[in-house]
């Protein structure tokens, strides 16, 4: 098999791997389908279970009665500084439950895509917001206008005139990239004292995204300046993002020595979530994004 | 006799892949989530009668999978014959939602994908997507396993002709 066919099939492998159902729909479809059941059915299944289920509320039960202790002693446990450990039980049940991964992102040693780093530890919060958006024709910016004439020759001023003109220049902080043909308006969300920009998993810059044909711009694209649905998750502390070298003879091992703070566009089901993700580069060359979530909150 | 998994396995093991392969032969993902929900309402109820012996469980799902793919295709091809022609008279590309995920990641991968004929985009899904030989696919598509792997090969040259390096 030739190498290039080897690099579509792992392109495939990763395209088809990162399509899936939005968050809620796993348990919405299964309780449409317990309903379907009899009840002396679910009863039977209950009965079965039984056994899973005592030693399951044995904990429930020890856990409520630690947790009520702790709550007539005064206790309130420390603040600041926690890592993902003591993050993770104060974030029991994120809004969003269990995150979609990013597309090819790394998420254990094992992965092929693992990398030995040997720059800069960024200094990660406890935790930090996820940001939600539906995917609709609402949410999402379509403007075409062929034949529109630049306002300048400097095409970042073409393009936020472009956008103004059409009432669609942002409100949100951004920063700009150019992109090909296109200047992009990437959004910045606050992690900590860092301002993360917006990218897609390949590192590219995502968000308004204003195409020039000849100078002159012809269309706008990307996510509609709107608030976002937002909920705290934990993140990994500095010792897990940082994983062990690649194993000898992995094909995508690379020596790093870059490392930013950005969101992660991760399109799921009916959703587009923006997820706070480290990524790693060598010479300004994207080569691996890592979540910065706590390996708990995502899908596997 | 083989033993059953319970039903509850099969579901938590096979989702998403199946939800994966559906979107892929479909436009949406609500369309893909509706038929997805079907297949396995259908599994559920005839969960009784399959034998473990006759199938793996995987190709009974993507069986059932495939199935309920054409069947959605059959009854939505009046409308979608209409969308088309609407769409064509857009300009090109400007389906918002589906600029929003074309522009994420793999869009141009998916899209290639989406240009193959039927049967070569099928075979793909089914050969990422499932965990199916090439034997169970040909099986599944009603053809040898020798034709069902040319099918797929034929797939791949189309593929690397269309996106660019």
């Amino acid at each position: 098999m030739s190498d290039e066919q080897d690099e579509l099939e792992r392109q495939l492998a990763a395209m088809y791997g990162s399509i899936r159902p939005r968050a809620g729909f796993e348990p919405d479809l299964w309780s449409r389908l317990e309903d379907q059941r009899p009840w002396y059915r679910r009863l039977r299944a209950l009965r079965g279970r039984a056994f899973v289920l005592a030693p399951a509320l044995a904990v429930l039960v020890l856990a409520g009665g630690f947790v009520l202790l702790l709550t007539h002693t005064g206790f309130h446990g420390g603040t600041g500084g926690g890592g993902a450990a003591t993050s993770s039980q104060v974030f029991a049940t994120p809004a969003f439950g269990k995150l979609p991964a990013p597309p090819g992102a790394t998420l254990s040693p094992a992965s092929k895509s693992a990398v030995a780093y040997s720059g800069a530890v960024p200094a990660l919060p406890a935790s930090a917001p996820v940001y939600r958006q539906p995917l609709t024709s609402e949410t999402q910016l379509a403007i075409a206008a062929p034949g529109t004439q630049a306002t300048s020759s400097d095409p970042v001023v073409a393009a936020k005139d472009f956008l103004a003109r059409n009432s669609a220049l942002p409100s949100y902080p951004y920063v700009i990239f150019i992109d090909g043909s296109d200047v992009v308006f990437s959004r910045q969300f606050q992690v900590g004292a860092e301002q993360a920009r917006l990218v897609m998993a390949d590192g590219r810059p995502y968000g308004i995204r204003v195409t020039l044909q000849n100078g002159q711009p012809t269309r706008a694209s990307g996510p509609v300046d709107q608030p976002l649905a937002e909920a705290a998750y934990p993140l990994r502390s500095a010792g897990q993002v940082l994983q062990p070298p690649a194993p000898p003879g992995d094909q995508y091992s690379a020596a790093l020595n870059s490392v930013e703070v950005v969101y992660v566009v991760v399109p799921a089901g009916g959703f587009v979530y923006y997820e706070p993700a480290l990524l790693f580069t060598s010479g300004g060359i994207t080569r691996t994004l890592q979540p910065a979530v706590a390996p708990q909150f995502l899908q596997q | 006799m083989s033993a059953r998994p319970p039903f509850e396995d099969l579901y938590r093991e096979y989702l998403t892949r199946i939800y994966g392969y559906v979107y892929a032969q479909l436009r949406n993902s609500a369309e893909a989530e509706d038929v997805t929900a079907q297949v396995f309402m259908s599994a559920y109820k005839a969960y009784d009668r399959f034998e473990v012996r006759a199938l793996t469980p995987s190709a009974w799902l993507f069986r059932i999978a495939r199935n309920a793919v054409y069947d959605h295709h059959r009854r939505t091809q009046v409308r979608e014959r209409t969308e088309h022609r609407l769409r064509a008279e857009l300009p090109a590309g400007f389906d918002p939602a589906v600029v929003a995920e074309d522009r994420v990641l793999f869009g141009e991968l998916l899209a290639a994908v989406r240009r193959l004929p039927d049967r070569q985009q099928e075979v793909v899904a089914l050969r990422h997507r499932s965990d199916l030989s090439f034997k169970e696919i040909g099986d599944l598509m009603d053809c040898s396993e020798d034709a069902a792997k040319m099918l797929y090969h034929r797939a791949l040259k189309a593929l690397r002709e269309m996106v660019p390096k």
